[in-house]
């Protein structure tokens, strides 16, 4: 958030990137047992870089798991999707017993 | 390992107690650390004196074949008195570094002397030496430990009043609450707004009730979720709930994350917010001067 004030993004962008990485964040705790977060800049310094990964379970049906409404628990089902919609970029990348890894961008 | 005696140690300490506690306070003046800003010079000679007097007293009974072990029942007065020394300093603001250093001190007045006595014997004297290093270290880490403990319980409590200073329920008219929330929501305190909410209405008798999220940064599916929760408990209870304060980044936000709010009346500030509840409670809001 720091980094993309100090670049001047805009409030909008801003919340939209900080509310898709607190949903994949919320998933690596909550499905994958937690994990590791690291953020970057790409080299042009066009975009921010969110990398998230966990060694959970892993998910097995992706295509179905991104779909709006779908839920594994309780929950509202709309948080990758949703996240994907928030971001520039997203690549999500699972296999079941292999843990996720979420690696989006927002362009600052 | 052979076989180590304190006897050395013992008698050096029986000998020139006062002489080792003067020179300890000198090792810790010399080192900066000694914070005679924070304690008085009879003060720290008290605490000093205090401490070793505790230590000579466990090295004569608390040793186990010139062993020892620091959580032994023989070494409980001296770790009740690190903790209160410790305690003490932490509460006056001595950083960890000074409170090691503090203790790491007693080292040095301790190694003068049993080189004096065992000056004809260098394998006694480097074995006295290990000991009293294994064991100054020991209460040096032992202090860390209690001020890391200090530490963590008052994050503990400062977390605990935040989360009580997070939730107030507001009366703002008859039958009208306001709940003002601020920060992130996650369960726990979800939990705690909504059971402090729940419980304010019945009280109150409230109508209609205000969730205003003004201060919340961003709201994702959970936020969302724990919102949209709350509302049905408090229609539940037969008051209305409106959700304040969305700003447009969160209204944009929420429709691209395909959050649904149904029926739940939602307003973009707690002003038009109040507007509303005052009129559902049957008040109006007038001018009486121009």
């Amino acid at each position: 958030m720091r980094e993309m004030k100090s670049r001047r993004a805009s409030a909008l962008r801003m919340t939209r990137f900080a509310t898709a990485v607190s949903e994949i964040a919320r998933n690596a705790v909550v499905h994958g047992g937690g994990g590791e977060i690291s953020v970057s800049i790409t080299a042009d310094e066009q975009y921010l870089v969110v990398r998230c990964q966990d060694h959970g379970p892993g998910i097995g049906n992706l295509e179905q798991a991104m779909q709006d409404g779908y839920t594994s628990r309780d929950g509202l089902g709309r948080g990758l999707g949703g996240a994907k919609r928030l971001s520039d970029t997203f690549d999500i990348r699972s296999a079941p017993g292999e843990g996720t890894v979420v690696t989006m961008s927002c362009r600052v | 390992m052979p076989h180590s005696s304190t006897s050395n140690l013992v008698k050096i300490l029986e000998e020139d107690f006062t002489g080792i506690v003067e020179e300890w306070l000198g090792t810790q003046v010399e080192e900066g650390v000694k914070r005679s800003d924070l304690f008085s010079d009879a003060e720290s000679r008290a605490q000093n004196a205090e401490l070793l007097k505790n230590f000579a007293a466990v090295i004569r009974g608390g040793m186990v074949d010139g062993d020892f072990n620091l959580d032994d029942a023989a070494w409980e007065d001296l770790r009740a008195v690190l903790a209160d020394v410790t305690k003490e300093r932490v509460s006056r603001g001595v950083t960890p570094t000074e409170m090691a250093t503090f203790v790491l001190a007693l080292k040095s007045p301790l190694f003068s002397r049993l080189q004096d006595k065992l000056a004809d014997d260098p394998d006694a004297l480097i074995e006295d030496v290990m000991l009293v290093t294994r064991l100054v270290d020991a209460f040096a880490i032992h202090t860390n430990e209690i001020f890391i403990e200090e530490r963590e319980q008052i994050i503990e409590r400062q977390r605990e009043e935040m989360m009580e200073l997070s939730t107030p329920v507001v009366e703002l008219w008859d039958r009208v609450l306001t709940l003002p929330l601020i920060g992130t929501l996650d369960s726990a305190r979800a939990q705690e707004v909504m059971e402090n909410l729940l419980q304010t209405i019945l009280e109150r008798q409230a109508e209609v009730v205000i969730l205003d999220i003004t201060g919340v940064g961003t709201v994702d599916t959970q936020v969302a979720q724990h919102l949209l929760r709350a509302a049905a408990a408090v229609r539940l209870m037969g008051a209305d709930c409106i959700i304040s304060g969305i700003s447009p980044m969160i209204a944009q936000t929420m429709v691209q994350l395909g959050i649904d709010v149904g029926t739940v009346k939602t307003r973009s500030s707690i002003r038009t917010a109040l507007a509303d509840a005052l009129t559902a409670v049957g008040y109006r809001i007038e001018t009486v001067k121009d």
